[in-house]
Order: structure tokens, then C-alpha cells, then sequence
């Protein structure tokens, strides 16, 4: 087998019908066989392959859905991105049935393995830098840091590069086939059973009796599966994967179809993944994208909930149990700026009876109190620059802001400005620490 | 002999002595004694160098004297009562061996020293008929005159010294150049400008030579060579006989030519004349010959010339060469332009007046030039002389190779200069037209219009170089067609005007056909479902291999 062989057949095996749809086969663990086949030059080799080229196909039609200008993404271009899927299909093969084979010293490692690839995947994302960038047409571009250092474009389209692979994780499906026989019950996990097994038994069977034989299929959503491992089982690589795709992370929190609901699972899974990735929605791909999916749930509904989400995220910034820094929090409240503005200019072309029959969804005064606090501390932050100085639209936005002034008491308010304050003014999130601490009480070994 | 003085000591012995404030003792005259015409000269050059000179030049005398063994010195005075000065004097006197005296009249006491540092009294000898009385500490000499001896007259027995390298180098360093500068760019012109002076009979081709070469040059034209008596500084008979005895040597005046932006390449030939000599102005009335220096420093000197004149210094010869008032004027006014027929045929003037002969053309017919002397015209490139100023490029001819770029870059075009551009398609490639220019193409092959209708490459001429209302009257007309000129084509190609069309109806419509679009659209994804591969029973076993390895 050719070094090529391997890093091909997982395209066509694993990744491209994982993109692509069809069957998607889990092998042995991938971990210590193709880690160090995954370079730069294979990677730029499988680029090359047909299957590379099929797989740059399908990422640049998966992402033409998302934005309609961006680039094929190509393997060479980013290396994590195969590291991930091959943590990916580690991780799968740890729901596989043969996994049971391993033993538990086995089992631990290859765990780790996993968990490692994954987050050498997320090593390779210039998290620093996120702050630090500029947009291409800054005053900085061109500049010899500009030259060291990714541009804004190149962040953007490795991110919407690693969410082509992992976005349609969540479709991922497997069958299981559940045969009772006169032997017993057998769960077959994604796999066919052995023509011989049962059907040369049933041969032998003699014809006159009946057959005890039932078969079940299940289809098993394993975006739900992955979710609900323990930490042992491999229950840390999922999040670490998302990690690395911080795109993923975002849009998959939110639901995809339908009406967006405020639930306290999806309040809790948003805060959660806001204080992980809110600095990703400083590139301004990562907040189109994510604004537009929460915004296709409605805007009455994405408004409330990114309120409340916003209102826990500075409380918890209060209580010191958050690592977001300031920039951070005011790129949250901006995009809930933003979907007030969107809701203000909606409800102008409502009549004003259906403004007051519209039922508020449950979080909307949280909203609504923020938005109060931020146009008259931050300005900035409230509206865009061209919504304010349009003299039509500034008295729109003065009467939203009214009603909104209405429906929460003076004394939230005081709260909400004493939070986004606190919350704002801290440029650090939390004071620097040494990597290790000494301390003389502790006996030496 | 010599006492000390004190401090504040309220009187001297020697008449005319004094102390000035700082209680050195000094008077009205201060001299220096020397003892040979070489150690006057050291002194002069010490005493130009510092600056000194110049105080005191006015009140300078230097005064041949003998004492009574009938040996010859030389006495140099002059008024100073300022101690400062005449410690400085006393300092380049005794490099040159030289005493410095200060006194009044005839008395001179040795001046201050080391022994007594507030100067010397002195007991005065009885009085003798001697010109001077100088007390030092050897004792009481007396010095009687045997004749003043003018600075000038000194100056004109001075040779120049030669300069190490000659003039050559001291050219290049004019130019700026290093000493050891191998790299020196002779084409450098000298930060000021030269004297050239030039030999009468070469005078009127190196005037149209440097004339040809476009180098700057005045012509320096005295009135007259030392018209006698010179008024001036050289005020006396025996000055200006001096004078004239220095410039006998020369028959006529030197004839100078100040020339400026001359390279030093071009003014090295001309040193390779014989008899042209460059000169170097120090000072507007002073210049020396280039490769030499003057023993002086003539710049302290700068009174002793008169600013009207122009006083040249030869490093062959002694002394100097004073032009009366010089007259400079632009030297093109002595270039003879006129064509001078050859004197072989003297008698080649018509005398008798010019008349008219008619010419008789036949009735009905045109006179026209035979076929045979015809040229026809021709497109020629790298005739850049042949268009009066840069052109605007008005059309460009890309080829299909390179029309994918085209249609690309007009992705960047404004409307405004997009609506100008007008398109025919033909096998060549896409003739571009634009009223404003299409320079902002930058593609393919540019064409300008020498002609309305008429295009032709840029960096290419029509031969003969017709006026434009000449060159379209020679095509024939371009109302209903264009004319484009290309150096691949013998004949000019010939368009009609119907087949321009805008260029976005040329190249924008085929390639708004994207695909990007419809595959977007019909991108559904099928559902991805998973499969567990059967596993052999060895497929876990070796796989392994050493954590160490793959955690780095």
C-alpha cells in the first residue's frame, strides 16, 4: 500500500459520503496509522486526487448555501482540518460494536488520541489573533504584520472551510438492526449480519415450524448519541471538534427549521457556547451567519433570546465565572443592537393595534431593558452609524426604544447599566496567572 | 639689559611703551625680526593661514635692514597694542624663529615671555643715527634701513607650488571625488565654474566645440592688457612696472572663457591642448591655474586686489597677470553661424536680378510626379520623434488569448468609462475604442490616432509624416470606416463602423453565465448514514504503536 492509499481511501470511504450522503464506513482506528501520513505534502497530494478534487466540490457547494462568495477550500490549505476528521472517525468507531474488543488500557488511549488530534485541530486556529485582526481594507493591511499573520478573509474562510466538513454532522444517521431469533435478541449497530449466520441456520430449520424470527430496524440520530457520552467514552472530543470549528459550534446550537422556541435547554447550550466562542463573531462572515440563522427563527423570538443570553453572560461576567473579555461582551451586545434595529423597523411597517396584541415571548423584557441601557450608555453600540443619522429611521428607533423604556422598572435598569459597565470597562477577563504555582506547604515527594 | 616689568608700573624707559589691561606691556607698533626672505614668506603663510594678516595688512611693512656687521635682515611691522594679538604673532614668530618686538619709532623691546611674563622695560642705549633699536636679552642691536620691500613686489616673485596629482585630480575633486575614488563618474560636472584659457587662434572652435557640447560659457574679455599706470592697489611706477614686467611674456591678452556644466571628462580632453590652461577662481578678481596653490593664502590677501580686475596666476611662470577690467558676455555671440560658401568659386554671385520662368501646363491635365519616384506610405516603429508629444491612446487590439483577462477586468471598470468603450470583434482580436482613451485597459496591443479614423500603434509613425487633413485625404476618407494600421499586416485593415458595438454587448453577456448559481441551488445533500465495517481479529492488534511517538 502506497502512502496514498490510505489518506484516498478514507476520502472515499469516510468523508465524502459523510458530505455527499450514502454510506459512510467506520474502519479500524485511524489515530496512529494516518496521523503521521497527514502533512502538508499529503495533504496538498490528496488535493490533487480525484477524490480531493470531488471533496473540494462538495465543501464549495455546501458553503455556496451559506455565503455565495467564497472559495473552494482545499485540504493543503489547512491541516487540522483532516486532523479533525480523522478525530472525527475515531470517535465513531468508538460507538462501533468491534470497539468492545479493546481493552480498557486500549480504550483509555485511544480516547486520548482522539481527544488530542481534536485539539491539535484547535491549537492551529489563531484564537490570539481574533482580537488583534484587521479587515483587509484597515488602514493595516499591507503592513509586514499584515503579511505574518492571516488577514480577516483567510480566518473567515478557514472557519467556513472546517464548518463544510462538520456541518452536517447532525445528519448523520445510522441503522441498527435488532434480530430476535429462537437464539435470542441481537442488536446489530450500523452493520449487517452474516448471510450464514441465521440464514443457513433457518435452512436447517425444518420448514413446517413457524419462524420466531423479527427484525427492527431503528434509525439512530448520532449528532444526539455523540452528545450524551461520558468523558471516559470519548465525551470530551466532541466539544473539543467543535472547538476547532467554532462556525459549527455557533450555527449548530441553534435550531435549523422552524420557529426558535426559548427553552431553558437551548438558553443554557447558547450561554455555553457564546462564553466558548464570542469572539469568533467579531469576523464579520461568523455574525452574518450567525444572524441569520437566528433571525430565521423570527425576529420577536431572536431578540428574547439573545437577551436573555446576553443578560446571563454579563451576570456570570459579574460573578467572575466567565473568561470573556470586554471587546467580547460588546460584540454581544451590538449583535443584540442589531436585532432590536431589525425589530424596530419591522414593527414600523406593522399597524400599531398589532404591535400591542403581538405577544411578547418569554425573555423579551431582559431584552428589552438591555437595549434600553445600551443606547443611552453606548451609543455605539446600540445602532449602526447610517440607521441614526437617517432622519426617518432615528424616530422609529426613538419610539421603539420609548416602548421599551415602559415595560421594565428604573431600578433594572440600574442593575443592567452597573453589569455592562463592570462587564465592559474589563479589558482582561480575569488577572494572569503563572502556569503553576509553588507552594512550600505542599510536602515534597 | 631687558628688565621685567611690574604690575601696574607707572613708568617705562623705552618711550612709547605702555601696558594695557591686563598689564602687559605693548605699544602703538609691534615688528618681528627675520632673517632671510624664506622665513618672511613661512611667516606671511603662518600669518595668512590663521587670518591673521588681514588685521593688520593695512600698517605692514617689511623693511630690508642691516645692522653694523652688514648682515642683512628683514623687519616686518605693523600696528597692534592688543596683547591678545600679539601673542598669537608671538606664537608664529617663533616657529619661524622669528622675535617679537613692540615698540615705537625707533625703539623695540623684546615682547613678553615665559621669563617675564608682563613684557620687558629696557635701559636706553645712548642715541645713534640708526634706523632701529631693537632690545633683547642678547642685548641692544641697531638696524639701519636699506629699502622697504612692497608685499607685492613679494608676491610677484612667487612661484606656485604643484599640486600632487596635477590638474587632473584636482578637477575630479571639484567633482567630488575621493582620493582614492576608482569608481568616479567622469560625467560629473566641477561644483563651481572654470577659467579656460584659450589660445587665440583656437578660440573660435572651441567656442562652437563647447558651444556643440551645450556646456555654459562666458567669454572673459579684458579692455586692455596692464594699461600703465594700473590705478588700484598697485598705486606706484615701480608696482605697475612690475606688472609689466610679469605679463611682457605674453604678446597679446589671454582670451578666457568661463565655462560652467562641464563634465570632467570633457574638460580633461580639453587640458590635452597645448596652450589651454584651466584656471580656478579663489575670489572674483583672483584665479589660480588648476594643479597648482598659491604659497599664500590669498584670501587674507583679498585687499591687496583691486575687485575690478581679474589677476590670473600661471604655474609657469613668476607671478601674476592682471586683466583690466574684464567684460564677461555669453560666448555664442562670437559663434559665426553663417554658412560660408567656398572660396573656389568666387565668382558664383548672379550679378544680374533673378526673374521668374512660368510654367506652361498643358489644358485639362494635372501634372502629377511619375510612378517611378513615388514612395508609398509605410509604418515604421521606434520613430519616436516622429509624434509631437506623448499620445493618448485612443483604441487597443486584444487578442483572444487574452479577452478572458478583458472580460475579467471589466468587472473593474466604471460605468462611465464603461459606456464609453466601443467593440468590434474581428480575427485579430477585439479592437477596443474609447473617446477618453483606454488606458485604463492595459491589455493588448495600444493604438493611437494619428488621423480621425486612422489607428496606428503606439511606438509606431506613419512615413511620411503627413498632416492629418494630408492623410486622410491620402486614404481616402474614414467617415464610414476605421482604419487600423498593424506592423503584422502589410495593408491597413479596413472596418466598418457598423461592426462597433458597446463592449459590454460584445463580452459581458456570454459571461454572465455562471454556474455558481444553479449549483447552489440544487445542492441537497442526501442523507448520510453510517456503516460499521466489519473488523478483522489482527485489525487492532499492531495498530498501536508507541504513544510517545504521535503525543508529541
Amino acid at each position: 500500500m502506497t502512502d496514498q492509499a490510505l489518506p484516498v481511501a478514507f476520502l472515499s470511504r469516510f468523508v465524502l459520503p459523510l458530505l455527499q450522503g450514502g454510506e459512510v464506513h467506520i474502519g479500524a482506528p485511524l489515530a496512529p496509522r494516518l496521523t503521521k501520513a497527514l502533512t502538508d505534502d499529503v495533504a496538498s497530494a490528496l488535493d490533487a486526487t480525484a477524490e480531493g478534487q470531488l471533496l473540494s466540490q462538495l465543501r464549495h457547494q455546501h458553503l455556496l448555501c451559506l455565503h455565495p462568495l467564497v472559495s473552494s477550500p482545499l485540504l493543503a490549505d489547512d491541516t487540522g482540518a483532516l486532523m479533525m476528521l480523522v478525530a472525527l472517525h475515531d470517535l465513531l468507531f468508538l460507538l462501533h460494536p468491534e470497539a468492545s474488543r479493546l481493552s480498557r488500557v486500549q480504550h483509555r488511549q485511544l480516547v486520548r488520541w482522539t481527544e488530542l488530534r481534536a485539539l491539535r485541530a484547535v491549537a492551529q486556529l489563531p484564537v490570539a489573533l481574533v482580537s488583534t485582526i484587521e479587515s483587509t481594507q484597515g488602514p493595516s493591511a499591507g503592513t509586514p504584520q499584515a503579511e505574518e499573520h492571516p488577514s480577516s478573509a483567510q480566518l473567515q474562510d478557514l472557519l467556513l472551510g472546517r464548518h463544510s466538513l462538520l456541518g452536517c454532522l447532525p445528519q448523520l444517521t445510522r441503522r441498527d438492526l435488532r434480530v430476535t431469533t429462537w437464539l435470542g435478541e441481537h442488536t446489530y449497530r450500523g452493520m449487517v449480519p452474516r448471510a450464514g449466520l441465521f440464514g443457513g441456520r433457518q435452512r436447517r430449520r425444518p420448514a413446517q415450524e413457524p419462524s420466531k424470527e423479527q427484525e427492527q430496524v431503528t434509525e439512530v440520530a448520532l449528532w444526539a448519541e455523540l452528545q450524551g457520552l461520558s468523558p471516559p467514552d470519548g465525551g470530551l472530543v466532541l466539544p473539543a471538534l467543535l472547538k476547532a470549528s467554532p462556525l459549527t459550534a455557533l450555527l449548530l446550537t441553534l435550531p435549523a427549521h422552524g420557529p426558535l422556541t426559548l427553552t431553558a435547554g437551548l438558553h443554557d447550550a447558547l450561554v455555553d457556547c457564546l462564553s466558548e466562542h464570542a469572539r469568533w463573531l467579531q469576523l464579520e462572515r461568523v455574525a452574518r451567519l450567525f444572524l441569520q440563522r437566528l433571525l430565521a427563527g423570527g425576529v420577536d423570538a431572536a431578540v428574547a433570546l439573545m437577551g436573555s443570553v446576553v443578560v446571563a453572560l454579563l451576570r456570570r461576567q459579574a460573578e467572575k465565572r466567565l473568561a470573556v473579555s470586554g471587546a467580547e461582551l460588546g460584540t454581544l451586545l451590538c449583535l443584540h443592537s442589531h436585532l432590536h434595529v431589525c425589530l424596530a423597523l419591522r414593527q414600523r411597517t406593522l399597524e400599531p393595534s398589532s404591535q400591542t396584541r403581538a405577544s411578547e415571548p418569554a425573555g423579551y423584557a431582559d431584552a428589552a431593558a438591555l437595549f434600553v441601557v445600551v443606547r443611552a450608555g453606548w451609543p455605539l453600540l446600540s445602532a449602526p452609524g447610517d440607521v441614526v443619522a437617517d432622519p426617518a429611521l432615528l424616530p422609529v428607533l426613538d419610539g421603539y426604544v420609548q416602548r421599551c423604556r415602559a415595560r421594565v422598572s428604573l431600578q433594572y435598569l440600574q442593575e443592567l447599566h452597573q453589569l455592562c459597565t463592570r462587564a465592559l470597562n474589563s479589558s482582561m477577563p480575569q488577572a494572569p496567572r503563572p502556569p503553576y504555582t509553588y507552594s512550600p506547604a505542599l510536602p515534597p515527594r | 639689559m631687558l628688565e621685567p616689568a611690574s604690575l601696574h608700573q607707572t613708568g617705562f624707559k623705552v618711550p612709547g611703551l605702555l601696558q594695557d589691561a591686563r598689564g602687559v606691556v605693548v605699544s602703538t607698533h609691534a615688528a618681528l625680526l627675520l632673517l632671510g626672505l624664506d622665513k618672511v614668506v613661512s611667516l606671511l603663510r603662518l600669518l595668512s593661514e590663521d587670518q591673521l594678516l588681514t588685521d593688520v595688512l593695512p600698517s605692514l611693512r617689511i623693511e630690508q635692514v642691516r645692522n653694523d656687521l652688514q648682515a642683512q635682515a628683514y623687519f616686518l611691522w605693523f600696528q597692534c597694542a592688543d596683547s591678545q594679538q600679539l601673542d598669537r604673532y608671538a606664537r608664529a614668530g617663533r616657529l619661524t624663529g622669528a622675535t617679537l618686538l613692540v615698540g615705537a619709532g625707533q625703539h623695540f623691546v623684546a615682547y613678553r615671555d615665559r621669563r617675564s611674563p608682563l613684557g620687558y622695560d629696557a635701559q636706553v642705549a645712548a642715541p645713534r643715527s640708526v634706523t632701529f633699536l631693537l632690545y633683547t636679552d642678547a642685548g641692544a642691536q641697531a638696524f639701519a634701513r636699506v629699502r622697504e620691500l612692497q608685499l607685492t613686489t613679494l608676491l610677484r616673485q612667487l612661484m606656485l607650488i604643484p599640486l600632487p596629482g596635477g590638474a587632473r585630480t584636482q578637477l575630479r575633486s571639484l567633482a567630488g571625488a575621493q582620493v582614492p575614488d576608482r569608481d568616479f563618474d567622469e560625467s560629473a560636472c566641477p561644483s563651481e565654474p572654470l577659467l579656460l584659457e584659450v589660445p587665440l587662434a583656437l578660440l573660435p572652435r572651441m567656442v562652437r566645440y563647447l558651444w556643440q557640447l551645450q556646456v555654459v560659457v562666458e567669454a572673459v574679455v579684458p579692455l586692455a592688457l596692464s594699461e600703465l599706470p594700473v590705478q588700484g592697489a598697485l598705486s606706484t611706477e615701480a608696482e605697475a612696472v612690475g606688472f609689466a614686467l610679469t605679463s611682457q611674456s605674453t604678446d597679446e591678452p589671454p582670451t578666457l572663457l568661463r565655462v560652467s556644466q562641464a563634465s570632467v571628462a570633457q574638460l580633461q580632453r580639453l587640458l590635452q591642448l597645448p596652450g589651454l590652461r584651466i584656471y580656478r577662481q579663489l575670489l572674483p578678481q583672483i584665479a589660480i591655474e588648476l594643479g597648482y596653490a598659491h604659497p599664500l593664502r590669498l584670501s587674507a590677501l583679498e585687499s591687496l586686489f583691486d575687485v575690478q580686475h581679474l589677476y590670473l596666476w600661471r604655474g609657469s611662470q613668476r607671478g601674476m597677470t592682471m586683466l583690466r577690467s574684464p567684460r564677461s558676455f555669453p560666448a555664442e555671440r562670437l559663434l559665426d553661424l553663417r554658412y560660408q560658401a567656398e572660396p573656389s568659386s568666387p565668382t558664383a554671385m548672379p550679378e544680374a536680378p533673378l526673374l521668374p520662368r512660368e510654367v506652361v501646363v498643358p489644358h485639362g491635365e494635372r501634372p502629377t510626379a511619375p510612378v517611378r519616384v513615388r514612395i508609398s506610405l509605410q509604418l515604421r516603429s521606434g520613430l519616436p520623434g516622429q509624434t509631437s508629444g506623448p499620445v493618448m491612446a485612443t483604441a487597443t487590439l486584444v487578442p483572444w488569448s487574452k479577452v478572458r483577462l478583458l472580460s475579467t477586468l471589466l468587472y473593474l471598470l466604471p460605468a462611465p468609462l464603461l459606456g464609453e468603450l466601443q467593440a468590434a470583434c474581428i480575427e485579430e482580436g477585439v479592437l477596443v475604442t474609447g473617446a477618453s482613451g483606454v488606458a485604463s485597459l492595459a491589455l493588448g496591443t495600444l493604438l493611437y490616432e494619428p488621423a480621425p479614423g486612422v489607428l496606428v500603434p503606439v511606438g509606431c509613425a506613419l512615413l511620411p509624416a503627413l498632416p492629418p487633413q494630408q492623410l486622410l485625404q491620402h486614404l481616402g476618407g474614414t467617415s464610414e470606416r476605421v482604419l487600423v494600421f498593424l506592423p503584422e499586416h502589410r495593408m491597413p485593415l479596413a472596418l466598418a463602423r457598423s461592426l462597433f458595438e458597446p463592449l459590454s454587448l460584445q463580452l459581458l453577456s456570454p459571461l454572465l453565465q455562471t454556474e455558481r448559481g444553479s449549483q447552489a441551488a440544487s445542492h441537497q445533500p442526501a442523507a448520510a448514514q453510517l456503516v460499521n465495517d466489519r473488523i478483522s481479529t489482527f485489525a487492532l492488534w499492531p495498530l498501536w504503536g508507541r504513544p510517545s511517538e504521535d503525543e508529541r
